[in-house]
């Protein structure tokens, strides 16, 4: 006897069912199990060949996107810290001007107040710094302003948050100096150039090509003893009476400085 | 030992469900897993359809044990599941010989979907029912893939008969 289609399907849902309720309730089907994966191992060993390509695929993959973004990631910070050692060494540099001006400070033995550059103004009739400490900062007009090199000039005027520096190579300006290694007396008059004159030579000045040129601190504007120039040239005049001319070129770095001191006056 | 049409054909369907097996248990994106045609049931559906007075509840039961391992899940789920496309496919059989290939894909849906249910029964019953309606998925994966598989399956089928 045939039993239905119904009947069948019944009969082996019923069968599943017993088999369901022992696993769900029992571990006796364990054996059961294992015999099963056993027998199935050959599928899982096929399985697991392509997985393990495939592991190895993406494995590869995600190694490679990994390296793409850690690729992405060391640029980045490479031009972060690209863009910090630029700002390193322009600090670092700041700092050593900032050094040397103070050591300019300490050797000028006045009060002293830092200030910055903000404009400059270099042409044959007019030599001016613009600075940017004002009335405001207590700026007076005539104080000295010297750089961590030498003398650069003097205030001539103040406005509320800046000031104009005029120049010793302004041709308006003259400064008493001597000559540091003889001692002669005179005065540096600027040219409009890079250069300065001395004027009012003594007969007989002692005063050779290098020698160092130094503020005399007459006139009570300029710190004594402070370095404005080198002699640069000495021509000798067509007459061969009359004093030579004489060059100066300054030591104060006009067109690279960046910080300067404004020299308190002495009274 | 001669090979003879019948083992031959023996060995296509030992040999097609074993392949079933290894497709279904290749390791898969999430989304891809979870849309993966049901390769064991769909090459079951075939051979009950073919030769319904050979294949029936035994290689249902045989297959759902394998399944029912492979997938981790109890014993017998998969059994219970696959009688009911055992039975559906003998209700059918006549019907999808004649059918052509997008009606075949539509019943073979149904029956997919019945699989299916039944899974979801036992789950339920079992206390860990799926909670994503992504679980439907193979329902339309394998029902477009019907017709693929059945071309394949038939040749195959004809080759073992008549080398």
């Amino acid at each position: 006897m045939i039993a239905s289609p119904e009947l069948r399907c019944m009969r082996t849902m019923l069968f599943a069912c017993l088999v369901l309720l022992v696993d769900y309730n029992y571990d006796a089907l364990t054996k059961v199990r294992v015999a099963v994966s056993v027998a199935m191992s050959p599928v899982t060993y096929i399985v697991s060949k392509p997985a393990e390509y495939i592991g190895m695929i993406a494995d590869y993959a995600r190694r490679q996107e990994d390296l793409v973004q850690g690729n992405e990631r060391l640029r980045r910070q490479l031009f972060q810290a690209q863009a910090q050692v630029q700002r390193f060494s322009a600090v670092s540099s700041e700092n050593k001007r900032l050094r040397e001006l103070l050591a300019a400070a300490r050797e000028l033995k006045r009060p002293t107040q830092m200030a910055e550059l903000m404009g400059i103004d270099r042409q044959p009739l007019r030599q001016q710094l613009t600075i940017d400490r004002g009335v405001s900062k207590g700026v007076t007009v005539g104080q000295a302003v010297v750089d961590a090199y030498g003398v650069l000039g003097q205030v001539v005027h103040v406005d509320a948050l800046s000031s104009k520096v005029l120049l010793i190579t302004d041709p308006s300006h003259s400064i008493p100096v001597r000559v540091d290694r003889s001692g002669v007396r005179m005065v540096a008059a600027g040219l409009g150039g890079d250069e300065l004159e001395l004027r009012f030579l003594p007969p007989q000045a002692d005063i050779r090509v290098g020698d160092l040129v130094v503020s005399s601190g007459l006139g009570e504007v300029f710190p004594a003893s402070y370095p404005v120039g080198r002699v640069s040239r000495i021509e000798p005049n067509a007459d061969g009476v009359s004093p030579p001319k004489v060059y100066v070129t300054p030591v104060a770095r006009i067109d690279t400085s960046h910080e300067f001191l404004l020299v308190q006056d002495e009274g | 030992m001669k090979a003879t049409p019948f083992l031959r054909t023996r060995g296509a369907v030992f040999v097609s469900m074993l392949v079933a097996l290894v497709l279904s248990g290749l390791p898969m994106p999430e989304l891809w897993r979870a849309s993966q045609p049901l390769w064991p049931v769909m090459v079951l559906l075939y051979w009950v359809l073919a030769m319904p007075d050979r294949i029936g509840y035994g290689v249902a039961v045989l297959l759902g044990l394998f399944m029912d391992v492979q997938q981790g899940a109890l014993l017998g789920q998969n059994v219970f599941s696959l009688s009911i496309v055992v039975y559906l496919g003998g209700r059918f059989y006549k019907t999808m010989r004649l059918a052509d290939l997008t009606t075949q894909a539509v019943v073979s849906g149904v029956v997919f979907t019945a699989y299916l249910l039944c899974n979801w029964l036992v789950s339920v019953a079992t206390g860990s029912p799926p909670i994503h309606a992504y679980y439907w998925l193979p329902v339309v994966s394998s029902s477009a893939l019907w017709p693929l598989v059945f071309l394949l399956l038939r040749n195959l089928r004809r080759r073992a008969v008549m080398p």
